[in-house]
């Protein structure tokens, strides 16, 4: 392998992908949209380019000197779906020899059940999901005239630097308003350690039995989402868990449903008034800070119909034609993220 | 390093009025876009009273366009017209060199924060800005918060008595509209967050602390970073100034509390970092929340220091600080680089993946 350019370097799957593969040995490049959002890469030595996946241009200077690209840029509609037909096309007339496509099992859908890579994808209701089916199918036609794509569908991501999965629930845990929530905390979280996606990556770009294929990522423990609430909890050091009786936390979140959103109407349309009177107004700052933490220790509906889903994606393909094995157990994963969120000033 | 008294800030917005001084902008950067030609611009005369400067001949044409201002070049060293003071909103490195140029000439000069790189480069301004007399000041801004300037009134009225610790969490995700990539691509000429963030935070501990008008003796118990070849993005520090405990954390990758608090003998003062004219005050078991003035906006603090520079320079005012009150922050952040060490990291040192992955590569196909 000649030089692997990672698209989306600055997110949290990108950098790990960039920073692994540096800390291995092994060349990369990095491609990031704006300087500004460089500074994890940046404090390694690493080689870091301008590489925003909606200018052809900048893609092509980009893939220069690279045998390889690993696709993790995500965003809107536009940088989803044309940006993934961009990585793809420069990818393919510059003649790369693999194109590692960073997709999700979000597409899916809500199903439950045992999952494998050939269940039909849904994406109704889920914004995101319909985003990354239609960055799957912008590949097919490629991979149906040989193009050396490799597509990846990774589970629930965590570990240090993860908002989602991994900052955001340390926050809940740590105000003491977080709880287990009975039998609709018992669907299965898929959780994925993120080196072991980053080991997956790896063998995607290596493997000549991965070419055209798709394959679900996970992690090797199978946990309900109270176990892992539980488990978490346990390594930040925190009190056990009260138990949550699900009922309130349902109507609680049907009531703070119109107030999210018109937070994200008002920070959308109206982002720098909202900044001026959080400026100005020490009573709106109060209310504006009061109604954010309410609303991240809220879940949506969305998200306590996925803590009671019973839903497993087997990773039978992957072994088989990667030889992927997670080398990150559950206990060791959660340990590498409290460390991290206690050295990074996070519990709060 | 008190405040000086009679030299208050106001709030009234009187540019308009003070008239301007043949003056050059250095640097067409972000920092000047945001934080220097909107209170210049509103000046009478303004289009003709600066000459902007960038090496970039088209960054220097499309800023002057932009805010319609006739003079440009792309040298500070050959400008078109003598001026009476420079603003000076370059990367950090090339703050000292500039600043000294302007200074030994006697032209005031007004650099964006960092002062300079180091504490050398720093001494090395004021001491050229002594010897010609000319003004030096420094955009840190935070100095004029009407809140951060009443907890150095308390503190240094000794009401609160000696201050045992002080407590500062400073964090955000990077997102400085940077024009070059100076920032982050070049750790050496900009280091990382510590010297960035640190220019404001860092200048407030010592001016807190400077009860007596002296900063004491400071030494770094432990400072941790994870800079691994380039520039931190986080940093934590224990320190003790004198008598003082002091904990700082700085991070551009995350926002983290973003608040402040002083222990003292009698109280405990404490408030958000960028609430910038109130804070709380717990004195014998009670906590009052003190309104320190009206409120303003991040970028009009910018200006009223900069209206302020303007003013000295026509002599209508005393500066609100100098550049020398900033010195003693920039020695203590020198020292700090110099006794940080990287933090353990087990999450990339432990991990089986990553061990593994060279060997993983270099294998033939699976």
């Amino acid at each position: 392998m000649k030089k692997v350019l990672v698209t989306g370097a600055a997110g949290f799957l990108g950098g790990w992908i960039v920073e692994s593969f540096h800390l291995a040995g092994l060349p990369v490049r990095a491609g990031v949209r704006r300087w500004s959002s460089a500074s994890r890469l940046t404090r390694r030595s690493l080689e870091v380019v301008l590489c925003d996946v909606l200018s052809v241009p900048q893609l092509r200077e980009a893939m220069s000197g690279c045998d390889a690209v690993v696709h993790c840029a995500v965003g809107d509609d536009d940088v989803t779906v044309t940006g993934t037909r961009n990585v793809v096309t420069a990818a393919v007339e510059s003649r790369l020899k693999r194109i590692v496509h960073l997709s999700s099992v979000a597409v899916y859908g809500n199903a439950s059940g045992l999952i494998d890579e050939d269940h039909p994808r849904n994406g109704r209701g889920n914004a995101y999901a319909q985003r990354k089916i239609a960055a799957e199918q912008v590949c097919e036609p490629f991979i149906g005239q040989d193009a050396p794509v490799v597509t990846l569908r990774p589970t629930i991501i965590y570990g240090p630097f993860s908002y989602t999965w991994t900052v955001s629930f340390a926050n809940r845990l740590w105000s003491g308003q977080w709880g287990t929530f009975g039998n609709s905390g018992e669907g299965t979280c898929n959780l994925v350690y993120v080196s072991d996606v980053v080991q997956a990556v790896a063998r995607a770009l290596q493997s000549e039995r991965a070419i055209g294929e798709t394959f679900n990522i996970n992690g090797s423990e199978l946990i309900s989402w109270n176990e892992y609430f539980e488990r978490f909890n346990e390594a930040l050091g925190r009190p056990p868990l009260p138990s949550i009786n699900s009922l309130p936390m349902v109507l609680k979140s049907r009531l703070m449903a119109p107030v999210r959103l018109a937070g994200r109407v008002a920070l959308s349309r109206f982002n720098r008034t909202l900044m001026n009177l959080n400026a100005k107004s020490s009573l709106a700052a109060r209310y504006m800070r009061a109604t954010e933490s309410s609303l991240k220790l809220t879940p949506t509906a969305d998200q306590l119909a996925m803590y009671g889903r019973k839903v497993e994606f087997p990773i039978d393909r992957a072994r088989e034609k990667l030889g992927y094995e997670p080398a990150v157990g559950v206990s060791q994963g959660l340990g590498f993220s409290a460390q991290w969120l206690r050295q990074n000033n996070l519990l709060f | 390093m008190s405040t000086k008294p009679g030299v208050q800030p106001s709030n009234a917005a009187t540019t308009a009025n003070i008239g301007l001084p043949k003056l050059a902008v250095i640097g067409c950067g972000a920092a000047a876009k945001e934080f220097c030609l909107p209170v210049l611009a509103k000046i009478q005369g303004f289009e003709s009273s600066i000459v902007l400067v960038d090496k970039l001949p088209s960054q220097a044409e499309s800023v002057a366009a932009e805010f319609g201002i006739q003079n440009h070049c792309d040298d500070f060293r050959r400008l078109p017209f003598e001026v009476d003071a420079a603003v000076i909103t370059t990367p950090h490195h090339l703050h000292a060199e500039q600043a000294i140029h302007f200074l030994e000439q006697g032209i005031a000069v007004m650099v964006e924060k960092p002062l300079g790189m180091s504490a050398e480069e720093a001494e090395a301004m004021i001491t050229a800005a002594k010897r010609s007399g000319a003004t030096l000041m420094v955009n840190n801004c935070r100095r004029m918060f009407p809140s951060y300037r009443e907890v150095a009134r308390r503190l240094h009225s000794g009401d609160l008595g000696e201050i045992r610790k002080v407590e500062i969490f400073d964090g955000s995700p990077f997102d400085w509209n940077s024009v070059s990539d100076f920032y982050l691509k070049n750790p050496e000429l900009a280091k990382g967050v510590f010297l960035d963030r640190g220019a404001h935070t860092v200048d407030l501990v010592c001016w807190w602390l400077s009860q007596t008008g002296t900063l004491g003796t400071a030494k770094v118990i432990e400072a941790q970073y994870d800079a691994l070849g380039g520039g931190e993005a986080r940093i934590n520090i224990h320190l003790c100034v004198g008598p003082t405990e002091v904990q700082l954390a700085f991070s551009r990758l995350h926002k983290l509390e973003n608040r402040y608090s002083v222990e003292c003998e009698r109280g405990t003062i404490s408030g958000r970092l960028f609430q910038s004219a109130m804070f709380d005050l717990n004195h014998c078991g009670k906590t009052e929340t003190i309104q320190a003035g009206k409120p303003l906006l991040y970028n009009e603090y910018a200006f009223q220091l900069l209206e302020n520079f303007i003013k000295v320079v026509k002599n209508q005012a005393k500066p609100y600080f100098t550049a020398d009150e900033v010195t003693p922050s920039i020695a203590l952040i020198d020292e700090i680089y110099r006794c940080a060490v990287p933090f353990d990291m087990p999450w990339y040192d432990a991990d089986p993946n990553i061990a593994q992955l060279g060997q993983l590569i270099a294998r033939p196909n699976h």
